[in-house]
């Protein structure tokens, strides 16, 4: 948690989400009573909770960017700070990971039930989607904050002390939002059954898109687990 | 215990290269290092930190080599600040002692020692960028000793000081030496090094005398 209030101390960052908050805030009113009421069939529902599923990559997308821009290459400075610590490299890549995770979570998470409740969208009101919705989320949140967090330790060079370079930057939005547009339309088109199966409306998961689904998780785990070592090894072998 | 034989690092970066023949420094002692501006003090100080990786010959620190030796045991007083500056002492300190494993009533006893040679407690609060030169300095140098290390290495330990300031850092130099810590230290300012330390020596163009 030592690590989240390291970020937030950050003040570029704590206005960047406080505006983040404001837009989420403004984002929920707007959906209450946009569904008119009585019936809802779950063709609209689904339709509705997809719009809400894009505009939670927002918070995610925006998170994940604002850490590595403002914190993590300021955070290069302390780079000689975790070759003192024992284990220091993998612990700094990891905590920020961890910690990263938990901000993109938190926020997205709370969003998404907040917009679901806001927009009285009854069918998604469980405790199961909650579970599943979390469960699923921490798996995608995990390996792109691994990704963002090793991008910034293996290509920032630290030595501008005013933030990343505007080339960078961009590279790396142009890649994550490519690779989160890309991955929400594989969502969409391979396992359009997850949202019907948690919302209650399938009883059984289909064994296909259950195997899709452990095969994905096992790539994003392992592309993280590949990425966060090499970022370590990067910082293991910088010299100060 | 610190023992140098035949230690050559080379700096292709900066076209530099550190060479220390000999030097042993025995625990409870401080060892001092002087040289003008560019003469290498820093990047000896970091090799003996371990922070910057392969070196040819030796260097023991307490009867085991530099590379192998858990770095709890070594204390590094860098000449920039490394520390976060949006943090406090209090909470910077708690941080580096969680990640030592060592618990944070740690921090209050460190500090009631520290304060009564030199007195830190009323910027404990303080963020860490809002203090100056000097008590940035008093600040690096107790978040350097806060796990204990068997030895301390320092760069530039007169940064920021003023008079009244040398004087609280020489108290608390001379207690943790008492402690029986090793210590090298390296400095420009030869007359306020020579203070103390027991031992001193030479470096010009990265060698040493």
């Amino acid at each position: 948690m030592k690590e989240i209030r390291i970020f937030f101390r950050n003040r570029t960052v704590s206005v960047t989400v406080i505006f983040m908050i404001i837009l989420e805030i403004t984002v929920i009113i707007k959906s209450v009573n946009v569904i008119p009421d009585g019936s809802v069939s779950p063709f609209f529902s689904f339709s509705f909770f997809q719009k809400h599923l894009i505009l939670m990559f927002f918070p995610c997308l925006l998170i994940n960017i604002l850490i590595m821009a403002f914190s993590v290459t300021a955070e290069r400075q302390n780079g000689m700070l975790s070759k003192l610590l024992p284990y220091g490299e993998s612990l700094m890549v990891r905590n920020k990971t961890a910690a990263a995770t938990v901000i993109s979570l938190f926020f997205s998470v709370l969003y998404v039930i907040s917009a679901v409740i806001a927009s009285g969208l009854k069918t998604y009101l469980s405790f199961k989607f909650a579970v599943f919705l979390t469960a699923s989320y921490i798996f995608v949140f995990y390996a792109l904050s691994s990704f963002s967090v090793s991008f910034a330790f293996m290509y920032y060079h630290g030595d501008n002390d005013y933030g990343p370079e505007l080339k960078q930057m961009l590279i790396y939005i142009f890649i994550v939002s490519a690779a989160v547009s890309s991955f929400y339309y594989f969502i969409s088109e391979n396992m359009i059954y997850f949202y019907e199966f948690i919302t209650g409306y399938r009883r059984v998961y289909p064994n296909a898109e259950f195997i899709l689904f452990m095969v994905l998780t096992f790539i994003f785990m392992t592309g993280a687990r590949i990425m966060l070592k090499k970022a370590e090894k990067k910082l293991y072998e910088e010299q100060y | 215990m610190i023992k140098i034989k035949d230690l050559k690092k080379d700096f292709p970066k900066y076209g530099f290269s550190i060479e220390c023949r000999h030097l042993s420094v025995e625990s409870g002692t401080a060892a001092g290092i002087y040289g003008p501006a560019g003469s290498g003090k820093t990047l000896f100080t970091k090799t003996l930190a371990g922070l910057t990786g392969s070196y040819s010959g030796s260097v023991e620190i307490a009867s085991t080599e530099l590379k192998n030796t858990y770095r709890r045991k070594i204390g590094y007083l860098p000449f920039r600040n490394v520390l976060y500056g949006n943090l406090t002492l209090k909470e910077m300190s708690h941080y580096l002692l969680g990640q030592y494993k060592l618990k944070r009533e740690e921090f209050d006893l460190k500090l009631d020692w520290f304060s009564s040679l030199w007195n830190i407690s009323q910027f404990t609060n303080r963020r860490i960028a809002s203090l100056t030169d000097g008590q940035l300095q008093s600040v690096k140098f107790f978040t350097s000793l806060l796990h204990s290390p068997t030895v301390l290495i320092i760069d530039e330990p007169f940064n920021g000081l003023g008079t009244e300031s040398t004087d609280s850092f020489s108290a608390v130099f001379d207690d943790i030496r008492k402690k029986q810590v090793t210590v090298i230290a390296a400095s420009a300012n030869f007359d306020l090094l020579e203070k103390i330390v027991q031992i001193s020596t030479q470096i010009s163009n990265g060698k040493i005398e």
